[in-house]
């Protein structure tokens, strides 16, 4: 039976045959050399497995010709077997267990939907009158709607669907605003193309693991979508739109397509929100500050600037600033009516809904982290390092010794107090 | 100033991020914490590994001088900007933690 968790070095302990064999049986493609750092063996001792793996069909080549590498879940079910250990756990604290929804790999799932060629016609009219294109259209190709409002028609021939769409539209001819403005053919597959179990747990396992991936985008999307639920179902529609994009012949894992693509997709949050006039004001706004406060050596962010200095170091004239300025801060009043807060200090100021529930699980770790923080600041700051060795005795405590900290010295206090203060800013 | 208990370790907790793999947390703490604190420092084992705290505990300076003070609390200054994701606070180790939640 296999210990429940290797860390790297425990992992260092075990035969060379193991430690190959460890990584690749979590089921996810690994090229040659990702494969021998993890598994921390030479170039000899891997290829001599890889040569005797390929040979009796338990390891699988990609077929592109890049040095990527595999093993279906047949081998992964008997290699567990074969150690007593069960499918799902977690055998590597740097790797997840193998990936297995509905009784496949993560990456056999894809393999059984592959992408398919489709017609995509974008365009917008009246929905009256998308509703006839709509049933014109039915067995033909599906329509939906796209953030914008604008439509658009998945179906397999996009001239085809065209011309179905150029007959309703002719039918109306009063109608100014029907317009096909795009069609092109891509490649795509739908979620009903993998069985049920496999697109839950898919969709399940990498909006929560999509959340990690986008922790730096994290400003940017609490901005436009400030409630949580918000957030979650437009990371559920993230995910899905890339799960249906995803070249599985391309031999690399889909956390790293997910990856690159969750690092652009939330910029085009402020687009769809805002309109393009006001999104890239704001976004020019925020560089002309930052260049401001840089030419006046304001590292902290202290400063607060007037709007003819930040009109000029945009470049805009006074009228073009007002204008959008007006349209920036109404946009800032409708955002911080809800849980918004908007990280430009000395201007903006954040502000919290007020129907928030106060305690939380959440906020105590908060606290307590503010807490600790504060006291190194404080035993930076005085000195007083016995005294901060004292205050950290008392976190996490049930019952706090207030004996303890009636004895701490007034300028630790005191310094505690700014620190916390500097610290909940 | 405060008398304080010469007990020679002090131990921070972490908590891995919503959404986030434990074991990825756990190799950037273990990272982290080893190249701040180069060997002066020991993850202390507080049950599943996938429960969502992560525990360390470490060697408090054994002489109570000014510099080795500062460069310890420097250390750990470094320590909670690095992990702040992961909401690092200091805690009881768990045989002198009493009445610990």
């Amino acid at each position: 039976m296999l210990p429940s968790v290797y860390t790297r070095s425990s992992l260092k302990k075990e035969t060379p045959t193991f430690r190959i064999e460890s990584i690749i049986s979590d089921g996810m493609w690994y090229s040659f050399s990702k494969w021998k750092r993890l598994a921390q063996v030479t170039d000899e001792e891997l290829q001599q497995w890889i040569d005797e793996s390929l040979e009796s069909g338990d390891l699988i080549q990609s077929k592109t010709g890049a040095k990527s590498f595999r093993v279906g879940h047949e081998y992964i079910k008997e290699w567990h077997r074969n150690y007593g250990a069960p499918e799902g756990m977690q055998l590597l604290d740097f790797l997840f267990p193998p990936r297995i929804w509905g009784g496949m790999t993560e990456i056999e799932g894809f393999l059984q939907a592959p992408l398919r060629e489709i017609g995509i016609v974008s365009f917008i009219c009246a929905s009256h009158v998308a509703d006839e294109v709509i049933e014109a259209l039915r067995g033909v190709a599906r329509v939906r709607v796209d953030q914008k409002g604008n439509y658009k028609a998945y179906g397999l021939s996009a001239g085809y669907i065209k011309e179905i769409i150029q007959g309703v539209f002719a039918k109306h001819p009063t109608m100014e605003t029907d317009k096909i403005y795009s069609r092109n053919e891509s490649k795509r597959r739908e979620m009903v193309d993998f069985s049920t179990g496999y697109a839950n747990s898919i969709v399940h396992f990498y909006v929560e693991f999509g959340k990690s991936l986008a922790k730096k985008e994290k400003e940017t999307i609490q901005i436009f979508l400030p409630d949580y639920e918000d957030q979650r179902s437009q990371m559920v529609m993230w995910v899905i739109t890339a799960i249906e994009k995803f070249d599985e012949s391309a031999s690399v894992p889909f956390s790293g397509y997910l990856d690159s693509v969750l690092k652009r997709w939330p910029y085009d949050l402020p687009m769809l929100f805002l309109g393009k006039d006001l999104s890239t004001f704001q976004r020019e706004r925020s560089r002309a500050l930052t260049r401001l406060r840089e030419k006046n050596g304001d590292k902290d962010g202290n400063l607060s600037f007037s709007a003819k200095a930040i009109s000029e170091e945009m470049g805009l004239s006074s009228f073009e600033f007002t204008d959008l300025e007006e349209s920036h801060k109404a946009w800032l009043r409708s955002q911080t009516a809800t849980t918004l807060t908007w990280g430009e200090t000395a201007e903006e100021k954040s502000s919290t809904n007020v129907m928030e529930p106060l305690e939380t699980a959440e906020s105590d770790l908060e606290l307590a982290s503010k807490i600790s923080e504060s006291i190194v600041g404080a035993a930076l700051e005085t000195g007083l390092y016995e005294d901060a060795f004292v205050t950290a005795s008392q976190i996490d405590l049930h019952d706090i010794d207030m004996r303890k900290l009636a004895d701490l010295s007034r300028d630790f206090v005191v310094a505690l107090g700014r620190q916390l203060e500097h610290h909940s800013e | 100033m405060a008398k304080a208990e010469r007990v020679s370790k002090i131990a921070v907790t972490f908590h891995v991020p919503d959404g986030s793999s434990p074991a990825a947390s756990a190799l950037f703490l273990d990272t982290t914490v080893e190249e701040i604190f180069e060997g002066a420092a020991n993850h202390v084992q507080i049950g599943n590994s996938l429960s969502g705290e992560i525990m360390y505990s470490f060697q408090k300076p054994l002489v109570n001088s000014p510099e080795l003070m500062e460069e310890f609390f420097q250390k750990l200054k470094r320590l909670f900007v690095l992990t702040k994701s992961h909401r690092p606070h200091f805690t009881q180790l768990p045989d002198l933690a009493g009445g610990r939640n």
